[in-house]
């Protein structure tokens, strides 16, 4: 039984690269012959390039550059330029937006000024990508539908770090470019806004993601598993169903007695894999802009289950305020103090 | 050819050296502070515990003075302003423990001439014997005014020092230790909304302050050795009702850990050395250091004395010294009103053998 | 109805793993078989026990039919690997059972189908791998732990508060390792299903008044805008192993939690700020 379920090409067939179906050359061509990748023939295409860059694709990969280069450097001077040092602290190292108390204005460079220019390429490069991505779908005579998922995805980037921000009032709402740093913001983001699982669109998000890793594992492994038959050639079963199609239907019809058809598969994919950005970015959009504490949000709206008491409620009121008068003053502010400088 | 030969067999060691290294192995030990089902759980390593144990143990006390001694230290020795309410015997068999707890070590700058000296013990020309005055004010201002916080079991030198010049895990003024300020002079922890929309309050907090937040409490769970259930039901970290009563314990520390950070640490600004100054604690010197911070030395970069948080005394366990009395053997430890008063240990005091780990 | 036009001709005997012919028939669109029996069995049998656990107000301060707050929770940490009285968790575990019997069910279900259909077996092992992330959470990691009561409570909102409270047992979980990489999974997932519906979504609806494309096209496609098209079967493999391996790592990074590592996750770390490479 294990010795053929398509997990991998046992024969690649070799032919002449394909340069692909002719399009229109004027502006731009098609670049970099293709080569053979042995390894990557082993899962799935052999076939590397050719690539059609394009001038919204070439000032895309700038901006992106320009963008990963400023938070780099950026990282590099946090540790004196010491090489070893920002391998070491890559993960801790942080490009941070500016305070809060900058508001919407421009900060000077080094207190989230080089932030606010990255995010800035960032999203130069991301929407001139989405230009490109649709370009190339009219270029070959397709639908736009992998363009528009894309822009979902934006929605949900957009929302994070320029369009809440606006609305709050402060870049310093939005997520800084680190590893650790954006999962503290995150952890951060749901503690102060009152537990964002008590959020619909949060939960709605996680359903439609976890949904998507469902269906892809339930479409794939259906696809594998009656590959024998021709079912990954989908076009084909879609336009003149082979038995390869009928067998994946009557699979999920006889198992849960409710099937897709070969498209409408990839319709239910569709939907799942943009709302799930699309439901997430609602769900930050409204957090501290219209809701700010979803834990009580979810009390008002019969949500929160009330479990037995374990312990005697507590009463912060039964602990004296103690404070004494401040005998040295703490420093304002710690970055950029000089050293020594505490008194 | 000089390529080096790839062997897959040196690599999977290599990463289950380190898997490992990065590991407890079961079985764990838990408990549970909260209603069943809810994740209201510490876990514990035994294994890790049983490691650390012997640094959480109480020093056998020394012999008592004598309990027919009715003379009065303050009568005999000069300069006493802290002890004088002590007899002879048990003035000196204070000095002796604070030696031990404080200075055990041989060497120029150990025992009595740590904070005395020699020719006239009486001198505070040592900043270590103004320093040790203000610790002692300070331990009794712990066990008088504070026993909300710190029971009957009360706080001696050792309860930090450990046998530390300095004890371990002070604070100072560092761009990582903003979150610490609330030790101090910070009053905006708390940074949740008591009702549900934005329109109904004008709460500013930002996710940036949020993240202090988050590091102060990260900081408290981990000098407790305990997680984030310990005190709160995470669903709503804000709401009292919902939480055990040891976040009531821990805001009786806070605020004694600011009301002696204020009174008794930052008095002493002037009385640091300035030769101890501490190095590299500052951003872009390489010690970025997430969750963390310690230092063996009385002043920070920016030249601040040194300052109290909870991992001070607690040094990773949810109770100093796991619980053991220690203050009740030490009249010295309680402030002269209150000497008469000293608890003594009870049946139920006795010093635990396995940890428990219930409050 | 009950019938799609073609699919007289699929449905013939045989295939099954068990019980022969005894129950080798459909009920309108539904197999049944004998695993089909097993899986209707544990299925009504544990739904019932929780509406009954609803009904007596089972993990709840008070009986409350609201479907968001219903919560059947695991017993107390003090009864251990034991059972529990009924009111007091042990409902949680007859109810566990019957979720394990169900799934398990359920999945030699799906290999009596593939059997009968001439079809690989992909889909019940990606199926199981599904189920060993529930036998792992309510299962595998409270024996490693030591108590039923690391089980996760049946309740919409209390499940949540479970994770919640479990993440915080590790003070910072997303820096849980295998956490990170399960998200980089999903994620990875979610983007390359929405690639693949959109790529057969836009060669089969096409611009107006084109013709439909070919794989060619699909191939130039991706190749054009990424310089790689992984191809029609490639593009199955790939999204199987993404999602399996999602869940896979999530399996290890809840199970990693407590059993073999008690502190904060932040701390975790420090052996990578400690290697003796970086001086």
């Amino acid at each position: 039984m294990p010795d053929y379920q398509n997990l991998w090409t046992q024969v690649q067939v070799r032919t002449a690269p394909d340069w692909g179906p002719p399009i229109k050359e004027d502006t731009w061509t098609r670049q970099f012959p293709p080569k053979i990748s042995y390894w990557l023939g082993k899962v799935g295409d052999w076939q590397v390039g050719p690539i059609y860059l394009g001038w919204t694709g070439v000032a895309s990969l700038i901006f992106g550059t320009l963008a990963f280069n400023i938070i780099g450097f950026n990282y590099l001077a946090q540790v004196n330029w010491n090489v070893i040092e920002f391998v070491r602290l890559l993960p801790w190292l942080s490009l941070d937006p500016p305070a809060p108390g900058y508001g919407l204005s421009i900060p000077p460079m080094a207190e989230g000024g080089w932030w606010l220019l990255a995010g800035f390429f960032l999203t130069v490069s991301v929407l001139l990508w989405w230009v490109r991505l649709f370009r190339r779908a009219r270029a070959h005579g397709m639908g736009n539908h992998l363009p528009w998922a894309f822009a979902s995805a934006i929605w949900l980037f957009l929302v994070l770090g320029f369009i809440r921000p606006l609305l709050m009032g402060a870049w310093g709402e939005a997520v800084p470019f680190g590893i650790f740093s954006h999962l503290d913001w995150t952890a951060a983001f749901s503690i102060r806004y009152g537990n964002l699982f008590y959020n619909p669109f949060h939960m709605l998000s996680i359903a439609f993601l976890y949904g998507s890793a469902l269906l892809f594992a339930m479409h794939g492994a259906t696809i594998l598993a009656t590959a024998k038959y021709g079912a990954e050639r989908e076009i084909e079963q879609i336009t003149d169903r082979g038995t390869g199609a009928e067998r994946s239907a009557l699979f999920w019809r006889w198992t849960m007695g409710f099937n897709a058809t070969m498209e409408s598969i990839h319709r239910w994919a569709w939907w799942f894999a943009v709302l799930t950005t699309l439901t997430g970015g609602i769900g930050i959009l409204l957090t501290g802009t219209v809701v700010d504490n979803w834990y009580l949000w979810g009390q008002k709206h019969g949500l929160v289950p009330q479990y037995p008491a374990a312990w005697e409620a507590a009463d912060p009121a039964t602990v004296p305020e103690r404070s004494g008068q401040l005998q040295m003053a703490p420093p304002d502010t710690f970055p950029g103090l000089p050293a020594g400088g505490a008194r | 050819m000089s390529m080096h030969r790839f062997r897959p067999g040196a690599l999977v060691a290599l990463v289950a050296a380190v898997s490992l290294a990065g590991c407890e192995l079961p079985p764990q030990e838990s408990t549970q502070n909260g209603f069943r089902g809810v994740g209201m759980q510490q876990v514990y390593s035994p294994e890790r515990l049983a490691g650390t144990a012997a640094d959480h143990q109480v020093p056998d006390p020394l012999a008592p003075s004598s309990t027919t001694d009715s003379s009065r230290a303050g009568d005999q020795y000069q300069n006493l302003q802290v002890l004088g309410h002590l007899s002879n015997g048990e003035f000196v068999r204070t000095m002796a423990a604070m030696t031990e707890w404080v200075a055990p070590k041989t060497g120029p700058e150990a025992g009595c001439v740590y904070c005395h000296n020699p020719a006239n013990m009486a001198s505070d020309e040592k900043y270590t014997y103004k320093v040790a005055k203000q610790m002692l004010k300070m331990t009794h201002a712990v066990n008088s005014e504070w026993t909300g916080h710190v029971a009957q079991t009360g706080v001696t030198c050792y309860t930090c020092h450990r046998g530390n010049q300095v004890p371990e895990g002070t604070w100072f003024y560092t761009d990582e230790n903003q979150s610490l300020r609330h030790y101090l002079d910070r009053e905006d922890v708390r940074v949740q909304t008591d009702a549900a929309l934005r329109s109904e309050s004008n709460n500013l907090a930002s996710v940036n302050q949020t993240e202090y937040t988050y590091g102060l409490m990260i900081s408290m769970s981990s000098a407790l050795g305990v997680n984030c259930t310990y005190c709160h039901n995470s669903r709503a970290f804000a709401d009292w009702e919902q939480s055990p009563a040891q976040r009531l314990t821990a805001l009786r520390g806070t605020r004694m850990v600011r009301d002696l950070n204020i009174n008794h640490m930052l008095v002493l600004q002037d009385v640091w050395p300035e030769a101890k100054h501490a190095k590299g604690h500052l951003t872009g010197e390489g010690t970025l250091k997430p969750w963390h911070v310690d230092a063996n030395i009385s002043r920070g970069p920016l030249g601040d004395g040194a300052k109290l948080q909870c991992s001070t005394c607690h040094q990773g366990v949810y109770k100093p010294l796991y619980g053991q009395p220690m203050a009740k053997d030490y009249p010295g430890m309680y402030p002269a009103p209150q000497a008469a008063e000293v608890p003594m240990a009870t049946e139920g005091d006795s010093m635990p053998t396995q940890v428990s780990l219930n409050p | 109805m009950a019938m799609l036009s073609f699919e007289r001709k699929y449905r013939v005997r045989g295939g099954t793993l068990i019980g022969g012919d005894l129950f080798d028939f459909w009920v309108g669109p539904f197999y049944v078989g004998f695993f089909g029996v097993t899986t209707l069995f544990f299925a009504l049998a544990g739904t019932l026990l929780l509406v009954w656990g609803a009904a007596i107000g089972e993990g709840l301060n008070g009986q409350s039919w609201n479907l968001w707050q219903i919560s059947i929770a695991p017993p107390d940490l003090s009864y251990g690997l034991g059972l529990a009285p009924l009111t007091e968790g042990g409902l949680w575990q007859v109810v566990t059972v019957c979720a394990t019997g169900a799934f398990l069910s359920w999945m030699l279900r799906q290999v009596e189908i593939s059997r009968k259909l001439g079809m690989g077996l992909h889909v019940p092992f990606a199926y199981g791998v599904a189920v060993s992330a529930y036998l792992t959470l309510v299962v595998v990691r409270p024996m490693l732990l030591g108590a039923w009561g690391h089980g996760f409570p049946y309740g919409i909102l209390s499940h949540l508060d479970w994770v919640s409270n479990v993440g915080y047992q590790y003070l910072h979980f997303h820096y849980n390792p295998a956490h990170m990489i399960a998200i980089t999974f999903f994620f990875t997932c979610c983007l390359a299903l929405a690639m693949h519906g959109s790529l057969i979504l836009s060669v089969t609806n096409p611009k107006k008044g084109e013709p439909v494309k070919t794989s060619e096209h699909e191939n130039a496609f991706f190749r054009d805008t990424l310089g790689y098209s992984i191809g029609a079967i490639g593009i199955h493999r790939l999204g199987l192993w993404l999602a399996l391996l999602a869940v896979i790592f999530s399996d290890l990074c809840i199970l990693i939690s407590g059993p073999f590592w008690t502190k904060g996750w932040p701390e975790w770390w420090s052996w990578w700020l400690n290697l003796p490479i970086w001086s």
